[in-house]
Order: C-alpha cells, then sequence, then structure tokens
C-alpha cells in the first residue's frame, strides 16, 4: 500500500513526464500548448504537496501566483495562434523556423 | 660679442604675427581674386615697415629681445618660446620681408588667373612666418620650428600645381631630401642638451665664450655639434649631397622659386651657421670639409647649367652652384663674405627668377630657351630686368655680384690657396657663361616658336617689382667696398657686432687684391662675351659628345641615387609588405576571424529554428546541470 503523499508526487511526476512529451512530439502548437499546461499542473501539485508536508503556506500561495501567469500565458498564446492561422493558414510547428541559424 | 652688451627690449613677436594673421585669414575665408593677393602684400609690408623701425634702434642696441614665454619643459629640458634680433639678422629681416613684399606684389599678378590664389597667398604668408620664426628664435627648438615650417611650406609650394603627378613627387622628394638634413639638426639639438644643459643660442655662446667650461668638454663634442648643423644646412640649403631636391623644387609656381628657392629659405643653413659662429670658428677641420664640399657644390651645379634647356633649370643649378660660393666662403672662415653673398644673392636671383616667370607667363607656360629668342624687342622691360641680373651674378664691374663674390674668392685665397681659389674662379666663369647663354637664347636673335612671336609683356604689377629689385642688384654691394677703396664696410659690422668674427688668416696686401680683383673681372667678362660669340645667332646644334650628355643628365645624380639608395629600400619594404604585412598581420586577422567562424558554423548545428528542439535542448542541459550537481 503506497502512502498518500508518495501517491501525489507521482501523479505529479506523471503529469510533468507526459506534459513534456505532448510538448516534444506533438506537432500542432495547440496540443504543444496544453503539453506546457500539463506540465505547470504537475509542478503545481508538488508545490501543494510540499507545503502539507512542511506545515506552511508558502508553496501554497505560490501556486496561485503560478495559476495567474498561466492563464495569462494560455490567454497570450491563444491569440498569437489566432495571428499565426490568420497569417499562415496553419499551426503546425514545423513550419515555423525562422529562427534557424 | 660686443664689449659692452647693449640688449634693449622690443616687440619682435609682432613681426611674426602679422604674415601669420594673413596665413589665416586667406586660410579660413574665402576672399575675393586679388584682394587676397593684396591682403598678404599689406601684411608683409606692415611686417616690412615694423623691421625697418627695429633695424632702425641698432646703432644703439648691440641686441633686441623678446622674451617671448616658456613653451615647454620636460626635466631640465626647456623650450624658450623667445625671440632675439643680432645687426646681422635685422638685414636678413629686410630682406626676408622686403623681397617677400615685392613677391607678394607680383605674385598678385602673377597667380591673378589661379583657381586657389586663397590657398596660394595663405602658404605664402605661412612661409614668411615660418622663415621669420627660423630667423628670430633665441632658442635652437624655436629655429628648428621654423626650419621644420619652411620646409612643409616648401612642400606644400613645390605641389601646388598637385594636380600633375610630376609636381606632386617633386614636393615630396623635396620633403623627403630636408627630413635626411633634418637628421643632422636634431642630432645638434641632441648634443646641445646633453653636454650644454641648454639650446638658446645665447646660451650656447656663453658655454663657448668660458674657456674652462668648454675645456670641460670632451674633444668630439664641438665637431659633432658643428658637423650635425652642418649635414642640416647641406639639406635645407641644396650642397653636395642632398642637393637634388631644389632643380625639382622648380615645378612649384615662379614667384616661389623666387622667395623660397633662391632668395630666402635655402639660405637658412648660412644663416644658422653665421648665428652658432663661435662654435664653427674653432673647428678648423669642419672648416675645411665645408669649404671642399661647397667648392664641388659650386663647381658641379655650374656645370650641369651648361647645358639644360629649361629655362628655371639654369636658374636652379644656379642657385645651387651660389650656396655653393657662400659655404665656400664660411669655409674659408669669413662669415661676413658669405653673408654679403647671401643678400647680393637674394637681390639678383630673385629678380631673375621673377624675370623668368614674366618671360614663361608672356610665353604662355613654354619654358624651353631653345624656343625664345628674339624677346628683346617684345618684352623690353624683362630683357632689362633680366640684363641686370646677368650683368649681377656673373660679377661685372660695380654690381653687387662684383663685390661678394670679389671679396669671397679674396678670402678664398687667403685662407685655402691657389688651388682652391683657381677652381671657384672656374665655378665663376661658368656662372657668368651660362647666365648669357640662357640670356642670349632668350632675349636676341629671332623668335624660334610660335609662342615667342607672339609674346606680349607683362603687366605693371609686375614689373615694378621687377625694377626695384634692379635697382638693388645694383647697388646693394656698394654697402660693403674692398678696404683698399675706403671705409665703407656695413656688413663686417654688422656681422661682427652680432658676434661672428671671421677666422684670423694672413692679409693679403692691397696690390694682391687689385691683381685678383682684375683676375675676376677679366674672367668673367670673357666668359659672358664667348656666350655672345656662341649663342648670339640661337641655339647651336651641340654634338652630342660624352661630356655634354653628362652635363645634361645632370652626371647622373639622381640615377645613381635611385639604384643604391632608393631600390634597397624600395626592396626592403616591398618585403616587409609581404613577409610582415602578408603573412604577419593579415594572416593573424584572417587566422582569427576563420576561427570565430567555424565556431559560430558549429553552434549553428543546434540553431534548427524549431520550438520543440529548443526545449529539448534545454532538457539536456538540466539534466546535465542536475548530474554534475548531484553525481560529482
Amino acid at each position: 500500500m503506497i502512502a498518500a503523499g508518495q501517491l501525489i508526487f507521482s501523479v505529479a511526476i506523471f503529469l510533468f513526464c507526459f506534459g513534456a512529451l505532448t510538448f516534444f512530439t506533438k506537432r500542432s502548437a495547440v496540443v504543444a500548448l496544453m503539453g506546457i499546461e500539463l506540465m505547470l499542473n504537475g509542478v503545481n501539485l508538488v508545490l501543494v504537496q510540499a507545503g502539507q508536508i512542511y506545515k506552511n503556506a508558502e508553496g501554497t500561495s505560490l501556486v496561485l501566483f503560478v495559476t495567474l501567469v498561466a492563464a495569462a500565458e494560455a490567454a497570450l498564446a491563444l491569440s498569437i495562434f489566432v495571428i499565426l492561422y490568420r497569417k499562415y493558414g496553419t499551426l503546425t510547428l514545423e513550419n515555423f523556423r525562422s529562427l534557424k541559424g | 660679442m660686443t664689449d659692452v652688451l647693449n640688449i634693449v627690449e622690443a616687440p619682435l613677436s609682432w613681426i611674426i604675427l602679422l604674415p601669420a594673421a594673413g596665413a589665416l585669414l586667406n586660410g579660413l575665408f574665402r576672399l575675393k581674386p586679388m584682394l587676397n593677393g593684396l591682403l598678404a602684400t599689406t601684411l608683409c609690408f606692415s611686417a616690412f615697415i615694423l623691421s625697418i623701425l627695429q633695424f632702425l634702434k641698432f646703432p644703439e642696441a648691440s641686441k633686441l629681445v623678446d622674451p617671448g614665454y616658456l613653451w615647454f619643459q620636460a626635466g631640465h629640458v626647456k623650450a624658450q618660446m623667445g625671440f632675439e634680433l643680432t645687426p646681422f639678422m635685422s638685414v636678413m629681416l629686410l630682406i626676408i620681408t622686403g623681397v617677400g613684399t615685392l613677391i607678394h606684389l607680383y605674385a598678385t599678378s602673377y597667380m591673378s588667373h589661379d583657381k586657389s590664389q586663397a590657398r596660394f597667398f595663405s602658404y605664402l604668408n605661412l612661409f614668411v612666418t615660418s622663415m621669420l620664426v627660423l630667423a628670430l628664435s633665441s632658442d635652437l627648438i624655436g629655429v628648428f620650428l621654423g626650419w621644420e615650417g619652411v620646409g612643409v611650406c616648401s612642400y606644400l609650394l613645390i605641389g601646388f600645381w598637385f594636380e600633375e603627378d610630376k609636381n606632386a613627387r617633386a614636393g615630396m622628394k623635396a620633403f623627403i631630401t630636408n627630413r635626411v638634413g633634418d637628421l643632422g639638426f636634431l642630432v645638434a639639438l641632441f648634443v646641445a642638451f646633453a653636454y650644454f644643459g641648454t639650446s638658446s643660442v645665447s646660451g650656447i655662446m656663453e658655454w663657448i665664450a668660458d674657456p674652462g667650461r668648454a675645456a670641460a668638454l670632451p674633444v668630439w663634442v664641438l665637431t659633432v655639434f658643428a658637423l650635425a648643423i652642418f649635414w642640416a644646412a647641406c639639406g635645407k640649403s641644396a650642397q653636395i649631397p642632398l642637393y637634388i631636391w631644389l632643380p625639382d623644387a622648380m615645378a612649384g609656381p615662379t614667384p616661389v622659386s623666387a622667395l623660397i628657392h633662391a632668395a630666402t629659405m635655402v639660405t637658412s643653413g648660412i644663416l644658422v651657421i653665421v648665428r652658432l659662429w663661435p662654435i664653427f670658428a674653432t673647428q678648423t677641420e669642419v672648416l675645411t670639409v665645408i669649404f671642399w664640399v661647397a667648392l664641388s657644390t659650386a663647381l658641379l651645379a655650374a656645370l650641369m647649367a651648361l647645358t639644360q634647356r629649361d629655362l628655371k633649370k639654369v636658374l636652379a643649378y644656379s642657385t645651387v652652384s651660389q650656396l655653393g660660393f657662400m659655404f665656400a666662403a664660411l669655409g674659408a672662415g669669413a662669415p661676413t663674405a658669405a653673408f654679403f653673398h647671401v643678400v647680393t644673392h637674394a637681390c639678383f636671383k630673385a629678380l631673375l627668377f621673377l624675370t623668368a616667370g614674366s618671360v614663361i607667363h608672356g610665353m604662355h607656360d613654354e619654358k624651353d630657351i631653345f624656343k625664345m629668342g628674339g624677346l628683346r624687342k617684345k618684352m623690353p622691360w624683362s630683357h632689362l630686368a633680366y640684363l641686370v641680373g646677368c650683368v649681377a651674378i656673373a660679377g661685372f664691374p660695380f654690381t653687387s655680384g662684383f663685390f661678394s663674390k670679389d671679396l669671397i674668392l679674396t678670402k678664398v685665397f687667403e685662407s685655402r690657396g691657389v688651388l682652391g681659389y683657381g677652381l671657384l674662379l672656374l665655378a665663376a666663369m661658368l656662372t657668368s657663361f651660362y647666365m648669357f647663354r640662357s640670356y642670349f637664347l632668350t632675349f636676341s636673335s629671332t623668335a624660334r616658336s610660335h609662342e615667342a612671336e607672339h609674346a606680349h609683356e607683362s603687366s605693371a604689377m609686375m614689373i615694378v617689382p621687377l625694377m626695384l629689385l634692379s635697382l638693388l642688384s645694383l647697388l646693394v654691394g656698394w654697402l660693403e667696398i674692398p678696404h683698399m677703396w675706403g671705409h665703407l664696410q656695413y656688413f663686417s659690422h654688422w656681422v661682427e657686432s652680432s658676434g661672428a668674427k671671421a677666422v684670423e688668416g694672413h692679409e693679403v696686401e692691397a696690390a694682391t687684391e687689385w691683381i685678383l680683383m682684375g683676375i675676376a673681372t677679366v674672367a668673367s667678362l670673357a666668359s659672358a662675351f664667348f656666350a655672345y660669340v656662341k649663342y648670339k645667332k640661337g641655339p647651336v646644334t651641340s654634338s652630342e659628345n660624352f661630356a655634354w650628355k653628362l652635363s645634361f643628365n645632370k652626371f647622373y645624380v639622381d640615377e645613381i641615387y635611385d639604384s643604391f639608395i632608393l631600390k634597397p629600400f624600395r626592396k626592403i619594404g616591398t618585403s616587409l609588405s609581404v613577409w610582415i604585412d602578408e603573412y604577419g598581420v593579415n594572416g593573424t586577422l584572417h587566422g582569427s576571424f576563420a576561427s570565430y567562424r567555424i565556431t559560430g558554423q558549429l553552434a549553428s548545428i543546434f540553431h534548427t529554428g524549431s520550438v520543440q528542439s529548443y526545449a529539448l535542448l534545454m532538457l539536456l542541459g538540466l539534466l546535465i546541470v542536475w548530474g554534475v550537481v548531484n553525481v560529482w
């Protein structure tokens, strides 16, 4: 029987890895963004659990900030996607390589 | 030095500041044509008036001083920007500003069609300024400043018409040859700092006058000092081996040739030696060297002048030869004779050059005397002026050249004996011959070219200076007449009261002096007559024998210098440019930027442009950092 704390950490690591895998492998920008959100949630989970273990509110309050930034980031990213789609008619990541050195 | 030193303060710097103002005004503002020439002339004339005022102070004063200010000090080296005037320099001052004014006036008309007159007059005034600094500075550093200044102005004015490659090259040749000479001046300055502890002329003179201190010096110091100054003088005053720049300097406008390359700048070597005469007077070996170098210069240049076809070239070689006469006088221990000839030569050579300019102007820039002829009727005033100049330089009786050349020949006979005298007399005969050759080819017989047929007399503004200079050329000599004629020796008085006493030698008797004078006069008259017989009908088709070729090609000195000095330097330069520049400097540069490029190319492999690969790399990086921190 696994302890509740360990379970929560396992879920968090799973979420993070799953998100990272999604980000690295998916070709669509929207899905990649979803992968990033998953990774963020994994991290949030760790922060909350750590706050529980050490009995202070710092971890939990940090989660509020992360959520805020994530919301802003999602809004920004989605509006960029809209513009990109209008301009190029696609959101496949391979098409955006203008940073190539 | 005179027994009672009567030093008077005088505003000498004003004389220098006037032409300096002219140089600035003409250089900075675009004045209307003619106006810039008149401005330059006026300022030079004002300097002349001031010089006369200073000159008139001399019977009472023995030296005028303007303390000036401390220019810089480094350790015990002190450079005082001060000015002093001795009697003989005040005469030179009159020549510089007086003849300078006449030449400025002449140039105003001569250059009236040129498109960059303002530049010309700015340079010309700057030259007068530098020459005055050279003549007046009380410190050798100040003299050196003027010395370099006149060199720069000479360079600028020789290459004044720099659109033509030939002129620009002549300017560079003059400047570089002078630099070789300037090395001597620097050496002299270093010796002065190291052994006298001062560079002021009066300070050095005090040192020499004090037997105790002078004896404490190593023997060679004064010899090296004197030789170094003479080397510098060789550069500036066109003596063997550094005379080669002067004939090429004729590329400049003719007023420049008259002012810089005949009347003033080229005599500055003699002036400096006369100022430092007490040192030279003790160095008999150095005087011997000076004498023989000068004698060879006088002869060689006279031989080269015999066959030249360019009117200005004839005058240029004649100048080199006459400078040789002046140095020969110094070598014979007679600074008075040298300075006397400086002054008379300034008058008649400026006259000859300006007349040549007038002729060339009238001939529409044709300089070849073989294409002239018959100009006596068409240019009567120029003809008169040139005749006066020729008579004076050849030393016909009672002209200024007669007195000064006779004095030199007598002094040479006294101290150097028959051989030196005979060779110098030969040079004097050649002078008379080649000058009258150029005179007859230019003015007598009939016109030999289209230009000569349509030649016209120059404007009054050019003729007036010619007439004034003609008067001077005829009369200046009467200021120093031979001893047996009476007591009228102003130049001896001026030079000796400035501290330059002749080296004691045995004086010849009056009878001998009469004989010498007779020989010189007959010699010059005979040579002139020979030139008349040979060239009255125009140029003689020369049989191009070996001697003629040697003279016409200037003894191949330029070619010798080219193959023995310039070529090795060029070779060294080329190999340095290949090995150091190409492989060394360029190699380092190319190598370093190649290494940057390769690094960049390697790094750009990772810059795929794909966001996901960047993220992957970040993850890898994080893992590596984590690994380093935790595993190690």
